[in-house]
Parts: structure tokens; C-alpha cells; sequence
């Protein structure tokens, strides 16, 4: 199914978590806020947070300029 | 202005319900400071606040009261103003302040940005005029330190007339949602 991430579409497999779609784009959770759709997600549900087709999830750096 | 511009908004007055979210709705939307400015807060109000909002967003956030927070929560920055004039002692990190005049601009070498305002005719503060000139603005392009952020009457339609200046980025109060849309 499509997703984005930052804003870029990708492919990742139908039920596939939040930390999945991350590793396949090179994440790490370090340093970062993830949301999925505008909502921010909890480090700790990361990889128990599954996606459904047209999610959009955003990587905020957790300091600025960092 | 320079590119890239930093985004600031400046909370509203008041400790909303759905505060949490809709900070997390101004960091989603690329902004890069939140500014909490909740001037009739108690310490224990602004605690609660920041214990909800994830800990991965608190190195965004800039505190404009109850500084001592900054002990309990790692916290981006401390805002200094009015209320809250003084750095404290034992905070070593980053640090912006409230500036009116360019007189004051040129004083606070010691932050890394200040606001300065009113730039336009304010938006959320009845009767807050613009306070510069075309000349006096012109003249923010001779400080090299600290940067300056716009403030006062930022909207989308208003963010064209900054670009003469050497402005760093501008701050939102009254318009965020706007921005938000």
C-alpha cells in the first residue's frame, strides 16, 4: 500500500507498523517525533502502530537546527 | 529576509482544552519554536501542560514564564520579557527576548534571537500599532547579532512586506491558523 513519509510516497507491505515504514527509509527514532497523520506517536508504540493506505507520517527533528 | 526563515508561533493566552494538539498540529505544520505565553498561569497549570505534551516535542518549545520548569523538563529554550526579565543563573541554554526597540535589538548579543514589534498592526492585541519605519527597519540589516524575528500583524498576507529586511523569520500569534489551513 502507498504511504508518505516527509512528504514522499512510498510502498510498504499492508499492515505494516510506523518503525517499519521508518527502517525502510532509513530513520532512526533517535533524536526525533514521529507523527502519523498530524498526531504525534509515542516512541514506545513506534513498532505496535500499524498504517493503513494514504497515511502520512512526519519526522520532527526534536531540536531545531539539530 | 533570509531563507530559511524561522517560524515561531506564540501560543494563545489561554491553556486551551485541546492545547496538546494543537501544538503538535503548529510543529507538524513546520513550524520551528513554539513559545508558550500563557501569562495567567500557575506554575502547577503550565507543569500539567508540558507533563502531556510528548517528551520528544519539549526541545521545541520556548517557556515565556515559570522558568524553574526548565529544571524538571528539557525544554528548547527560555524567553525572556516584561514579566520575566531576567535570565536565571543556572540556565546556560538557549535564550531569546522581547525587543521593542532597536536599541534593544542591539543589547541582547546574549540570545540567540529576539523578537522585536510591532512590525505591522497587530492582529490579536486591539489598538497595537506598527511601531517602525521603513528607515529604522532598513536598519536591522547593520546588526549581525542576535537574529530577529518579525512579530506583530504576521499573516499570509502580510509575510511578502518582510522581504526587504534582514529579518530571520517572523513569529505568529493572532493568524496561526491561518497558517494552519
Amino acid at each position: 500500500m502507498k504511504i508518505t513519509v516527509n512528504k514522499k510516497e512510498i510502498e510498504v507491505d499492508g499492515g505494516a507498523t510506523v518503525a517499519q515504514a521508518m527502517e525502510a527509509c532509513n530513520i532512526a527514532p533517535e533524536g526525533i517525533a514521529v507523527a502519523l497523520n498530524n498526531v504525534v506517536v509515542p516512541k514506545a508504540k513506534l513498532a505496535e502502530t500499524t498504517l493503513n493506505e494514504g497515511d502520512s507520517i512526519l519526522i520532527i527533528k526534536a531540536f531545531y537546527g539539530g | 529576509m533570509k531563507q530559511p526563515a524561522i517560524r515561531i508561533t506564540i501560543t494563545a493566552e489561554r491553556i486551551s482544552d485541546d492545547e496538546v494538539r494543537r501544538i503538535e498540529r503548529i510543529l507538524c505544520a513546520g513550524f520551528d519554536w513554539v513559545h508558550l505565553r500563557y501569562p495567567d498561569s500557575t506554575e502547577e497549570q503550565l507543569r500539567q501542560l508540558l507533563r502531556r505534551i510528548p517528551r520528544e516535542l519539549h526541545g521545541r518549545l520556548r517557556l515565556h514564564d515559570h522558568f524553574d520548569l526548565a529544571r524538571e523538563f528539557c525544554v528548547g529554550g527560555l524567553h525572556l520579557n516584561g514579566r520575566n526579565p531576567r535570565r536565571p543563573e543556572w540556565w546556560a541554554g538557549p535564550t531569546s527576548r522581547s525587543c521593542h526597540t532597536l536599541e534593544e535589538v542591539g543589547r541582547s548579543s546574549d540570545c540567540d534571537y529576539v523578537t522585536l514589534s510591532p512590525i505591522f498592526d497587530s492582529i490579536s492585541k486591539a489598538g497595537y500599532r506598527a511601531a517602525f519605519s521603513d528607515e529604522e527597519l532598513r536598519r536591522l540589516n547593520e546588526i549581525d547579532s542576535p537574529s530577529v524575528i518579525a512579530l506583530g500583524g504576521i499573516s499570509p498576507q502580510t509575510i511578502g512586506r518582510l522581504k526587504p529586511y534582514a529579518f530571520a523569520g517572523y513569529a505568529v500569534k493572532g493568524a496561526i491558523d491561518l497558517f494552519l489551513e
